[in-house]
């Protein structure tokens, strides 16, 4: 038999047609696109220990809703679960089958402590796919009444270490609102997921576009409190707000630049409207545009070297680029007879935009580079006013579709459109802040 | 009518005994030699092309090995473990027929038995014919050798064979890229990049991943990782065909 193998191997050979020996060892496999469906997280909840009791269940919800929120990750229910729903300690490893089997990638663990006025957790998160830790056991505190921002700043740490970029559960967004009943229009804010509003200003007057300054420790935003247009700027925890500039001009709008911690200004001076800059103290005033028609609503790109703007010098307000090294400016929008307030997405890729079309205002995204276009929201009523999530998977924004001027939020696919001011009276503008220290 | 002394006479003489003894070792060597001979098993045993019409008529065509240089063994490998229920009885047949062998020698008619041998052994295929899978088969074998145009039947035979295996071969890429991206989560880490993962992934011949190996980074850590969870969720792969046992997968739109 091994003889007449041989000989046969032999004759196949003489023939050429045998394959090598390893000749279709090895084969190419093409994965273009993936599920997009995000990995699923387990979390056990935290053990309390000196204190933690009372605080582990509200804890434990708001860390499973600021995993939910993210959208990159999404926890698996606890009623799957083949092991304790409680960590039992974070020490050794863990069975990353009994995880696997209930379809979890990943899985949270901690345990949660009182120390003095502080509320200390205590965590390790796990990729149950390759069976190793993610990061180290990693601690993190906050004032007791932080309980919740606490939770919420773990998870976006838990999904930053799944995907690179950071949740962002623990931001926050401002916006401007008549929630009071009085018809006066003042600055709001509310948590991420929309809870928590309360009011910043509360001024009676007109208070206008909030921008949050990159490390969200203060916000600048247009107030007519002193009987005209002017920038004031507020830092956390101080009311009230005072003056940015001591220019006598009319200030329209001031936006932070997130890279240089600049704010890009819309003044007007000798009555025409240009774009300024200025820093965060209002100090070293610079122009940046001097055309003769009106220039507005500026935003800057992440790595701050080019501004996006709205200008009429066409005729009618459309987008345009300026390169802030060379002063080169181009426009980018063209379609349509009316695009405005640009927001340029913290990973620079996209230009969010409100365009007018025939049913009112729509939201477009458009490539800085390419000028590829697409709609973000389409819908017969309004909607306007885009401001993106730090990392740039969610847009908020302000819509009429429900009558009332309420704000939005959407994922940048256009899918999850979650409506945040419910019964808040009319609001608008909103300005979704950094990641928060 | 003879007595039973006459006969135990007659067997008891010398030359008799002799002549039977001649006998039986002429017939014994004879069977043995027709057993062992190559011929035997070459007419005993189904053609390679039957190999593989057998795995592509099985619905996961991953289990095919026919471009292996000796295909025998992979034959039996594959061809075993798809007669679940039927194996035992198919088995079990051929072991008795070496039986009679054995027996020759008390018999008084030992001649037949092993000629009838080789004619009685291809009986269990005829068993196994019955069930659809092979029926398909030997359709299907009996389709290409009669397509197979005459005078150059080795030539037309391997042609077919790696014909069939290509295909094999991209039925079971097809299937390992949906499973691999099926189980690719999370993406966001590797869109608009410029490079994309490769990763190298070791097989058993199950399919079993055996090691992994960042062939090209794509220069984002995440990006890196969410490829290397797809593969490890994707586990079981099936079974990869032939001597394929390294992948080179290769992550993101190249479009």
């Amino acid at each position: 038999m091994m003889r007449g193998a041989f000989v046969r191997l032999l004759l196949a050979g003489l023939l050429g047609g045998a394959p090598a020996a390893g000749a279709q060892e090895r084969i190419q496999i093409e994965v273009e696109s993936g599920s997009g469906r995000g990995y699923q997280v387990a979390v056990q909840s935290f053990l309390p220990r000196r204190g933690g009791f009372t605080h582990s269940e509200p804890f434990h919800s708001a860390l499973v809703e600021g995993l939910n929120f993210s959208g990159a990750l999404e926890v698996v229910d606890e009623a799957a679960f083949l092991e304790p729903r409680q960590t039992a300690s974070l020490r050794g490893r863990i069975d990353c089958a009994n995880w696997r089997g209930i379809g979890a990638d990943g899985l949270v663990q901690g345990m949660l402590e009182v120390r003095g006025r502080e509320l200390v957790a205590t965590y390790r998160v796990w990729d149950t796919v390759r069976c190793r830790l993610q990061g180290s056991v990693t601690e993190s505190r906050r004032a007791l009444r932080e309980r919740e921002l606490l939770a919420r700043s773990i998870a976006d740490e838990i999904v930053r270490r799944f995907t690179g970029k950071r949740g962002v559960s623990s931001t926050q967004i401002a916006f401007v609102s008549d929630g009071d009943g009085q018809g006066n229009k003042e600055i709001y804010l509310m948590e991420a997921d929309g809870g928590n509003k309360r009011a910043v200003t509360g001024n009676g007057s007109i208070n206008l576009f909030p921008s949050w300054a990159p490390d969200g420790r203060s916000l600048v935003y247009t107030s007519f409190k002193s009987g005209r247009s002017d920038i004031w700027k507020i830092y956390r925890g101080s009311i009230p707000g005072h003056p940015l500039l001591a220019e006598r001009a009319e200030k329209f709008r001031a936006v932070f630049d997130a890279r240089s911690g600049r704010l890009g200004l819309v003044m007007s001076r000798g009555g025409n409207t240009d774009l300024y800059s200025v820093d965060a103290s209002g100090a070293g005033l610079e122009r940046l545009t001097g055309s003769r028609s009106i220039e507005t609503s500026p935003s800057f790109s992440p790595d701050g070297r080019r501004m996006a703007f709205v200008s009429d010098r066409g005729g009618a307000p459309q987008v345009y680029l300026k390169d802030l090294g060379t002063g080169e400016e181009r426009r980018l929008t063209f379609r349509g007879g009316y695009n405005s307030s640009p927001a340029w997405s913290p990973t620079g890729e996209w230009i969010a935009y409100t365009a007018r079309t025939s049913g009112g205002f729509d939201l477009y995204l458009i490539d800085p580079d390419t000028g590829f276009t697409t709609p973000l929201v389409v819908h017969p009523r309004s909607d306007e006013a885009p401001s993106w999530s730090p990392d740039g998977r969610k847009i908020a924004f302000s819509s009429t579709r429900r009558g009332r001027q309420e704000i939005y939020r959407i994922d940048v696919d256009g899918r999850n459109l979650v409506r945040m001011t419910a019964r808040f009276g009319n609001s608008s503008h909103p300005a979704w802040s950094g990641f928060l220290e | 009518m003879i007595s039973p002394g006459a006969g135990d006479s007659l067997l008891a003489s010398v030359a008799y005994r002799r002549l039977l003894a001649w006998s039986c070792a002429a017939h014994l060597a004879g069977g043995v030699a027709l057993v062992f001979s190559d011929q035997f098993r070459f007419r005993s045993s189904l053609p390679d092309p039957v190999y593989v019409s057998v795995v592509a008529a099985e619905p996961r065509p991953e289990a095919a090995a026919p471009a292996a240089p000796p295909p025998r063994q992979e034959v039996d490998e594959i061809v075993i473990p798809r007669r679940p229920r039927p194996k035992p009885a198919s088995q079990a047949k051929p072991r008795p027929k070496p039986r009679p062998r054995a027996e020759l020698a008390p018999r008084p008619e030992p001649k037949p038995k092993p000629r009838a041998e080789p004619a009685s052994r291809p009986e269990p295929k005829p068993k196994t014919q019955s069930r659809p899978a092979l029926d398909d088969l030997m359709a299907r074998l009996q389709k290409t050798t009669s397509e197979r145009p005459s005078g150059v039947k080795p030539g037309a035979d391997r042609d077919g064979r790696r014909g069939v295996f290509n295909r094999q071969l991209a039925a079971y890429r097809k299937r390992v890229e949906s499973i691999v991206a099926r189980n690719w989560d999370d993406t966001s880490a590797c869109m608009a990049r410029s490079k994309f993962p490769v990763w190298e992934v070791r097989l058993a011949a199950s399919g079993r991943v055996t090691g992994v190996r960042l062939a090209r980074a794509s220069g984002d850590r995440y990006c890196d990782d969410s490829a290397e969870r797809a593969i490890m969720k994707a586990q079981p792969l099936p079974p990869p065909p032939g001597k394929v046992r390294v992948l080179d997968v290769n992550f993101g739109d190249r479009g």
